[in-house]
């Protein structure tokens, strides 16, 4: 695994910034539940940064820190779902428990290959609704221009952890050092894009 | 002047900057929180002077006291005063002057600051440094008191008295100190054994000390919780607080359950900057 070059430092910096500023000054106005929601994802957003700079790359093999990544698509899209489309909001809850304990599971007692495949699912599902509920909110004219960066910054999470649970298979799709490359700027673009998002 | 530039190079890495400078902030971080009524720019210079003197000046005197130590351990026998770079006589002077006028300052600013600032002097170079330091593992928790002192005397400075918020912050440090020492207690076993310093992994063991770092962690951050939460700080500030405080005890129970080097050593950097972030995020939610 690569080393963090200085730059990558500073953007992974930048992402806990960003997101602990919005933790302190942003979610007054959800209510608890959506507080509740986006308190995780943020706050994991801000301990995968410190880890990663503190770690290096080589704490993303760690079960534990994957199981502890799915939270933030999962925990971003309930409190989305919960503001949005509240009738499904139940119904999206199970789905995210069954999905962490299926990785869970999976991560531990599974060969490689269904373990990717549960973590691909579960983060794939949460990312398109990450990314398309801002559009389908935006479309119906309920949030502003800006609400469409939530999504974009929903793609690009999304990427990132399906890049790196790829990183499993034999033949990933991008080689370890592109990828570990390319994480912290999709983790700083992501935060950015929430925040952004979320606030404007 | 090449040799005043020199001189200067030596003396501050005497003072371990990193380590006074995150001490200073904690004193300064005490302060701000009193919210007191009358911050002027004498006030808190004083403060921020008599805080940075006396630190730096204690620390300069353990190294003094320590030489000894210093040149038989392979991680501290580079220092200047083990090395040759700087005389005893010199630094034994410069580190008292530097105490005295440290002390003087705070006295003037105030009785009770100044006795705390003090007492953090006496428990650090002589119940800690010379007393304890040689003799039992324990010696630590005097050292770590001397370390919660700072914090303690800056807010005490701003409010007239010592309080519950001030003695949280000040347990807030004290149980932090165990995590930076022994995790380097820890990475550096062979030096302090040579060295012939007593440390808690020596005496009861890695799995113990790895504990109670653990432990410790969860009770620093336990403390400064209660703080920060008796300081009336908006529920921002709590939640990013327990958010990093999950992080630290996450780490802590991993460095129990799949100890290695690179986790330990990854909780002592993550603690300081926990530290370092708690401070901060008390020192503008209390003027914010």
């Amino acid at each position: 695994m690569s080393k963090i070059s200085i730059p990558d430092r500073i953007l992974l910096f930048l992402t806990a910034l960003v997101s602990g500023y919005y933790v302190i000054n942003g979610l007054e106005k959800y209510q608890g539940i959506v507080t509740l929601y986006f308190t995780i994802a943020f706050g994991i957003l801000i301990i995968t940064a410190i880890f990663l700079t503190i770690f290096g790359f080589e704490i993303l093999n760690e079960p534990v820190i994957v199981v502890m990544a799915t939270f933030i698509p999962l925990a971003l899209s309930l409190g989305l779902i919960y503001k949005y489309l509240q009738e499904y909001h139940l119904l999206y809850l199970f789905f995210s428990m069954g999905g962490l304990l299926s990785i869970l599971i999976t991560r531990y007692l599974a060969p490689k290959r269904v373990a990717t495949l549960a973590l691909i699912i579960v983060h794939g599902i949460s990312g398109i609704i990450i990314f398309l509920l801002p559009i389908i909110i935006y479309t119906k004219g309920i949030s502003s221009f800006y609400f469409l960066l939530v999504g974009v910054g929903g793609g690009l999470i999304s990427l990132g952890g399906i890049l790196l649970s790829t990183l499993r298979f034999t033949n990933p799709i991008l080689a370890a050092e592109k990828i570990n490359a390319l994480f912290p700027k999709l983790l700083f673009l992501a935060s950015l894009g929430f925040v952004i998002g979320l606030s404007l | 002047m090449k040799i005043i530039r020199k001189e200067l190079k030596f003396y501050w890495t005497m003072i371990k900057p990193l380590q006074t400078g995150l001490l200073l902030l904690t004193g300064i971080t005490g302060f701000i929180s009193s919210r007191c009524s009358v911050i002027n720019f004498v006030k808190f210079s004083g403060l921020t002077l008599s805080l940075f003197l006396t630190i730096a000046g204690t620390t300069i005197l353990n190294m003094v006291f320590d030489r000894d130590i210093d040149l038989k351990m392979l991680r501290t026998m580079r220092r200047p005063i083990p090395s040759g770079k700087v005389k005893v006589k010199e630094a034994l002077l410069m580190g008292t002057i530097m105490c005295l006028v440290g002390l003087i300052l705070a006295f003037m600013l105030s009785l009770l600051y100044g006795i705390l600032i003090f007492a953090g002097i006496l428990f650090d170079i002589l119940v800690y440094t010379i007393l304890l330091k040689r003799k039992t593992s324990w010696s630590i928790f005097w050292g770590g008191i001397s370390g919660a002192m700072p914090i303690l005397a800056g807010r005490t400075l701003g409010t007239g008295s010592i309080d519950t918020i001030g003695i949280m912050f000040a347990l807030s440090i004290l149980l932090w100190i165990p995590t930076h020492i022994m995790t380097f207690n820890m990475l550096y076993f062979n030096d302090y054994k040579n060295a012939g310093i007593p440390t808690f992994p020596s005496k009861y063991g890695f799995k113990n000390t790895r504990m109670v770092i653990a432990l410790s962690s969860i009770g620093a951050s336990i403390a400064i919780g209660i703080g920060i939460t008796a300081l009336g700080l908006s529920w921002g500030y709590l939640r990013l607080l327990a958010i990093l405080s999950a992080g630290l005890l996450g780490l802590a129970i991993m460095s129990v359950l799949k100890p290695s080097e690179k986790i330990n050593f990854g909780l002592f950097k993550y603690a300081s900057l926990y530290m370092l972030i708690a401070m901060l995020l008390t020192a503008i939610g209390s003027v914010s």
